[in-house]
């Protein structure tokens, strides 16, 4: 075996053998545990400073056995739910280990080697304690506004040090009491100080509440039966994966993917993957990765698992909420040194970026042999702009930032929805008219783009503009990926609208921008989104008649559209 | 005189009415009678209903209605024809949405479709900016060819809403006027007259929703009205409103979205007015119904209204939203007929499928074959299985048992392991549901008293406060004709709601108190067209503040009267008080203000509940019988059986017990203890006697 490979096994076995709990308890335990994910959600989401946190749900909240197994986690942003076992584990070894934890302690840990994610995704863990034994984690990552990187929002560090604090596992709570030489250096470390204090605090609420509502449950019960009861909701969540898999036939399954550039040098960095189904089980191999890159497009481990992770759950368990019994027939296969396992300190700042698109890529692979089985591409981004500046009226500093929905691809079951996230399943829509109190701009068009959608026998969605224009000089950091590999279709499905990011001079000129640092966007300027469409499933001329027609009298396509993609198709107006 | 309630629910129409004794003003007798619904002309069945109850409805001196119709229109998707005419650039709002997927593993998501197709969706240039100030002129020159465009769809109904018109509402005005003037055969809504509150998606979709049931309501209200002239009615009828109060046909029928929800927010009413009668002020109402049980939170008498309500959101689906006052309810798929089934990986469930009116619960024996909640509380005999549906169905113990036995074999159950899991589960759902409006907003429980009702209110609520450590249960009498109770002890309400954004501090309290003023003197000139005069008028202001730079915000009751540095001071120190409850810390941040709230109330006579008659009788005199009932983990245990019309004030038992009468069901747990009061309201103590 090649000792740069690294075997993962996604998911960790039972801990008790025997059990005896009746269903009903479990069936309540696991409704409970959900719940108290949930809980901790709400208290986050109403006492966050920053509109990511409550808005764009840019966090994930849930709770990990001592074992560091996932107990429940909070419908949030799902690339962060697989990432949390490493952070706790990270956070505990931080302080010296379990010896070293008591009731009341709130760790703070955002290295992003082990959180998977950049520097601003900072993650609070506490420990949590029943009849004095230490028994579970609650635990939130979430993205702050600002921590001191180079820009509020880079795509062109070259070390990791360029990308904010470092906190590597320290205690913010001590038994309860803030430590405040800590919390002074994280208020030190940020342009926005008021929005990162009130956020440290709505995140500290949240694993309190998740601490206190855990404790019910298991005090309810009792710490045996609850932990058979745990067992059981695992083997069951288990199940479900492994029932979804073995109706894949055995085989090797291949994809690639591409990242338009490494965010430093020009050029696209292109990746394959391969799946491996046998029997009800399945790897993920991400081995033949390209080497890891001097810009900061690495994805480094945690964040490559929580990709495995997500993506056979978003396949397999639509409709229930995933825990640690959901990972266990998962193995993920890394190199060291590549863009899916970087080692320290390469830039990571857009981690997040190769990970969405690898999800997508898994389901290219199945579905070069079994398109039944996956939907075709979405429009593969999230499209994140950043935006911040000082108001001419105040002087005050303000930052906001926001990812963008894209058309979903069509599958065997339907047409893709329109303009919603693939990944980023909670992300709402921020309305104009806050936007428009808040910052000094004006939204000049929220709207569908015709023909954006990918044409097939089930379209995809389609993707939307938004135009935004500037009243005040802005600057801007844009991440829209995917602008050349556009969106695929499936089964003889045809291609959607490839995303882009343009800025408009009042002179009418167009620059294309995608991916770019701290661009000056100046009064009376306007910046352009093009969120692109989904890929389309199966051959465009099995798409029925009146569909078609719909289609147009919707205006989702023109007449130039349906002579290319629908010929048989006749229009009588 | 007699005072009349009626609703128009989804099977059937109900009507209650009191009899008012002349002097006394007390309520001497409640009466009820019931009919089909009878779409589409549903003022038939009221009629109906009517006639059944032998009242003559020209001696009424009042008469409330409350209606599912609009929900319905909506459900059903039986609405007009409707279009949307909005700012240039944003006629995608309704399809984008918030692009939030709330089933969040789920890659086959729908989105809700709107209920305004694209092609019916106009643009028109001309624009404000957020602060109401014009920045582009509006432009018309394109209207004629979109009018001409909605009259080829046969659209009936035009739905108005533009940019930022929550702080200058005069494009919509003009554009309204416009249309009326040249096209009077359309029935317009502007959102300025539903809401001045801000984000568009949800203003136009409210606006959207409005429009679409517009001219059904209307017409509705139109022949509900002439008919009852025709009875000689020569009342002023009312209309049950979502927000708690009701309001005239004509307020009405201008926007009639705002009765969306009028059926459970009277349930919520009537337990705020059965606390004042007898001193309760903090109560989490409880409505379980057949398909679905409803919560709400009432603190220091106060039923809480908000303006984020949504229709047919769930957990796979984004759902509507409604931006307009309704009371805060909390629903969830979980009532009496809800099902109980075992999914694929050996888990129970029950609901949110509800067996409906028919077939229904097995127990009916109608072909029914989904075992419910019902049947469960049949088969552990806290539901008498000789006096079901008090004595009007032969219970089918023989189906029960089977279809028990069914789900019992795929869960490696016993039938009453079976039995006892459903009612726990359903338990634990409502459990949940109660703890989203008190544990997750800073509420304790156990400061709060569990008022309880509709058809299983009494089966329930008895181990839910357990569950919660609520102290006590309150079953009020008449609880299967509360939420009509609850309609005829309400108020004349209109809310006004503004979104304008201020800072708490001395510069801006001369805006503040000018916005306020300028609120109250449109409420009273909104009153007088309908000659309700302005001392008859309450108002009470709130105003939703946040910390500057935060989005949640808390809503608080302000003094009436012009504020000055000192009452300024003492509205901080009850917002920073206010928010620390809610979200357990406070900051020392500036705040703002983003939202005027007026309620205006004008005052209506109501009836008072008398008080039951004491005849001496002995508390065993109220046993009509005992019967083995299964407590679950407490095991079955022999329990006396009361007759709920023969219990008198100060009556006291303890559990073991079941009481009951045609249409409720009490259980008193062992170790609980029941006392009557003076109204024949059951309080049940839940606190394990030491």
């Amino acid at each position: 075996m090649n000792k740069d490979l690294h075997h993962y096994k996604c998911g960790i076995d039972r801990k008790v053998q025997k059990t005896d709990v009746d269903p009903i308890t479990t069936q309540i335990v696991r409704n409970s545990l959900n719940s108290a994910a949930e809980q901790m959600k709400r208290a986050l989401c109403r006492t966050a400073m920053s509109p990511i946190i409550y808005e764009v749900l840019d966090f994930a909240a849930a709770i990990y056995d001592r074992d560091l197994r996932m107990l429940s986690q909070a419908p949030s942003l799902p690339l962060f739910m697989g990432t949390l076992n490493f952070c706790i584990e990270e956070a505990v070894k931080g302080v010296g280990g379990e010896e070293n934890l008591y009731e009341g302690d709130i760790i703070i840990y955002n290295s992003p080697y082990g959180t998977g994610s950049h520097p601003q995704d900072a993650a609070l863990v506490m420990p949590v304690f029943f009849e004095g034994e230490l028994i579970a984690y609650t635990a939130i990552k979430a993205h702050w506004l600002d921590i001191a990187g180079k820009e509020p929002y880079s795509t062109d560090t070259v070390d990791v040090f360029q990308e904010g604090t470092v906190y590597p596992g320290v205690k913010l709570y001590s038994k309860g009491n803030l430590v405040n030489d800590i919390f002074k250096m994280c208020i030190a470390n940020t342009r926005v100080p008021n929005s990162v204090a009130g956020d440290i605090n709505a995140q500290a609420i949240g694993v309190r509440t998740g601490e206190r509502a855990l404790k019910r449950v298991v005090s309810k019960y009792g710490l045996k039966k609850f932990r058979e009861a745990v067992e059981e909701i695992f083997d069951a969540g288990e199940k479900i994966v492994r029932k979804y898999l073995k109706d894949i036939p055995n085989g090797e399954y291949f994809g690639s993917g591409q990242m338009d550039n490494n965010g430093v040098e020009e050029g696209s960095v292109p990746f394959d993957v391969k799946v491996l189904i046998k029997d009800d089980s399945v790897v993920l191999d991400m081995s033949e990765a390209p080497p890891q890159q001097n810009g900061p497009i690495n994805c480094p481990l945690p964040s490559t698992v929580s990709t495995a992770r997500v993506a056979m759950s978003m396949l397999a368990g639509s409709n229930e909420a995933p825990n640690e019994g959901f990972f266990r027939p998962i193995e993920v296969i890394t190199k060291k040194g590549t863009l899916f396992h970087p080692l320290s300190p390469a830039p990571c700042f857009l981690y997040g970026w190769p990970a969405l698109q690898a999800m997508e890529v898994f389901y290219k692979a199945l579905g070069s042999k079994h398109p039944e089985k996956v939907p075709a591409s979405s429009g593969g981004c999230i499209n994140a702009v950043v935006y911040w500046g000082q108001k001419k009226l105040t002087g005050e500093p303000w930052a906001d930032g926001s990812p963008h929905p894209i058309g979903q691809g069509g599958s065997v079951h339907g047409d893709g929805a329109t303009c919603l996230h693939h990944a980023e399943s909670a992300t709402r829509f921020a309305p104009t008219e806050v936007w428009e109190n808040r910052n000094p701009w004006l939204v000049t068009r929220v709207e569908l783009i015709q023909d954006s959608c990918g044409a097939g026998k089930n379209r995809g969605g389609l993707g939307v503009n938004i135009e935004i224009e500037m009243l005040e000089d802005t600057f801007a950091t844009t991440v829209c990926e995917r602008t050349e590999l556009e969106p695929w279709g499936l089964n003889e499905g045809r291609e959607g609208l490839a995303n882009n990011c343009f800025l408009i001079n009042d002179d009418g000129t167009k620059k294309s921008i995608p991916k770019a640092t701290r661009v000056l966007i100046k009064k009376g300027n306007k910046v352009l989104i093009q969120n692109g469409g989904g890929g389309g499933y199966g051959h465009p001329s099995e798409r029925q008649k009146e569909k078609v027609l719909d289609d147009y009298k919707q205006e989702y396509i023109s007449k130039e559209y349906i002579n290319k993609y629908y010929p048989e198709v006749v229009l009588n107006d | 005189m007699i005072r009349v309630a009626t609703d128009v629910g989804g099977t059937f129409t109900d009507l209650v009415y009191f009899e008012i004794d002349e002097k006394t003003k007390k309520a001497k007798k409640i009466s009820n009678a019931k009919s089909d619904t009878t779409p589409p002309n549903y003022e038939q069945g009221v009629f109906k209903a009517i006639k059944k109850s032998g009242i003559s409805i020209s001696e009424a001196i009042f008469f409330a209605h409350g209606t599912t119709v609009i929900i319905n229109s909506i459900t059903e998707r039986k609405g007009s024809v409707t279009g949307l005419i909005t700012t240039k650039g944003f006629r995608d709002s309704l399809e984008i949405a918030r692009g939030d997927r709330p089933d969040f593993f789920n890659l086959r998501y729908k989105k809700p479709k709107p209920f305004i197709p694209r092609y019916l969706r106009t643009e028109v240039p001309g624009r404000m900016d957020f602060l109401g100030k014009e920045i582009e002129k509006l432009q018309l020159n394109d209207l004629k060819k979109i009018i001409k465009s909605f009259k080829s769809h046969n659209v009936k109904s035009i739905a108005i809403c533009l940019l930022h018109s929550y702080a200058n509402p005069k494009h919509e005005q003009v554009l309204a006027k416009k249309i009326k003037q040249q096209w009077p055969e359309f029935e317009i809504v502007t959102s300025s007259e539903l809401t001045r509150e801000w984000r568009e998606y949800e203003r136009t979709n409210t606006t959207a929703l409005c429009a679409y049931v517009k001219p059904i309501a209307k017409n509705y209200l139109d022949n509900l009205f002439i008919e009852l002239k025709k009875y000689k009615f020569k009342g002023n009828p009312y209309v049950m409103q979502s927000n708690g109060g009701i309001d005239t046909f004509e307020s009405t029928k201008k926007t009639p979205l705002t009765i969306i929800e009028s059926g459970p927010t009277s349930g919520v009413l009537g337990a705020a007015e059965i606390g004042k009668l007898i001193g309760v002020k903090d109560i989490i109402a409880l409505d379980i119904g057949g398909t679905t049980a409803k919560c709400s939170l009432i603190e220091d008498g106060n039923v809480k209204i908000n303006t984020n309500y949504w229709i047919e959101k769930n957990r796979t689906s984004a759902g509507y939203p409604v931006m307009l006052p309704v009371v805060d309810i909390v629903e969830i798929g979980n009532g009496g007929g809800s099902i109980a089934w075992v999914d694929d990986y050996k888990k129970l469930h029950v609901g949110p499928q509800s067996a409906g009116a028919s077939p229904g619960p097995v127990s009916y024996g109608k072909g029914g074959n989904s075992i419910t909640t019902t049947d469960a509380n049949l088969y552990t005999k806290r539901i008498n299985p000789s006096y079901f549906c008090g004595g009007e169905v032969n219970a089918d113990i023989k189906s029960v048992d089977k279809h028990i036995s069914t789900l019992s074999k795929k869960l490696k159950l016993t039938k009453i392991e079976t039995a006892r899991g459903i009612i726990r589960i359903a338990n634990n759902n409502m459990t949940n549901a109660l703890k989203l409006i008190s544990v997750n907003k800073g509420h304790d429980p156990r400061d709060f008293t569990l008022v309880a009702f509709g058809g299983g209110g009494g089966m329930h609520a008895t181990s839910l406060a357990m569950e919660l450590n609520i102290p006590n249960v309150i079953i009020p009498i008449n609880s299967a004709v509360f939420s009509a109770w609850g309609m005829l002890m309400s108020d004349l309400r209109r809310d006004f709601i503004l979104t304008k954004l201020n800072k708490m501090d001395i510069d801006s309290l001369g805006s503040i108190n000018e916005t306020f003023k300028k609120m109250e003197t449109k409420a009273i000139s909104n009153f007088k067209k309908e000659k309700i005069h302005k001392n008859l008028i309450q108002f009470q202001r709130y105003a939703s503040l946040r910390y500057l730079g935060q989005d949640h915000s808390v809503e608080v009751l302000l003094p009436s009267g012009t504020y000055d540095k000192k009452e300024l001071n003492k509205i901080l120190i009850s917002f920073h008080k206010q928010y620390e409850k809610e979200f357990t810390y406070s900051l020392d941040n500036p705040v703002e203000l983003i939202q005027f709230h007026l309620v205006a109330v004008a005052k209506i006579e109501k009836p008072k509940l008398e008080k039951r008659k004491k005849t001496g009788r002995e508390v065993r005199e109220a046993i009509k019988s005992k019967r083995k009932v299964d407590f679950d983990q407490l095991g079955e245990r022999i329990s006396d059986i009361y007759d709920f019309d023969k219990l008198e004030p100060n009556m006291v038992f303890n559990g073991p017990a079941i009481v009951e009468d045609s249409s409720t069901t009490v259980v008193v747990f062992p170790g609980q203890r029941c006392k009557v009061d003076d109204y024949a309201n059951l309080h049940i103590n839940t606190q394990k006697k030491k």
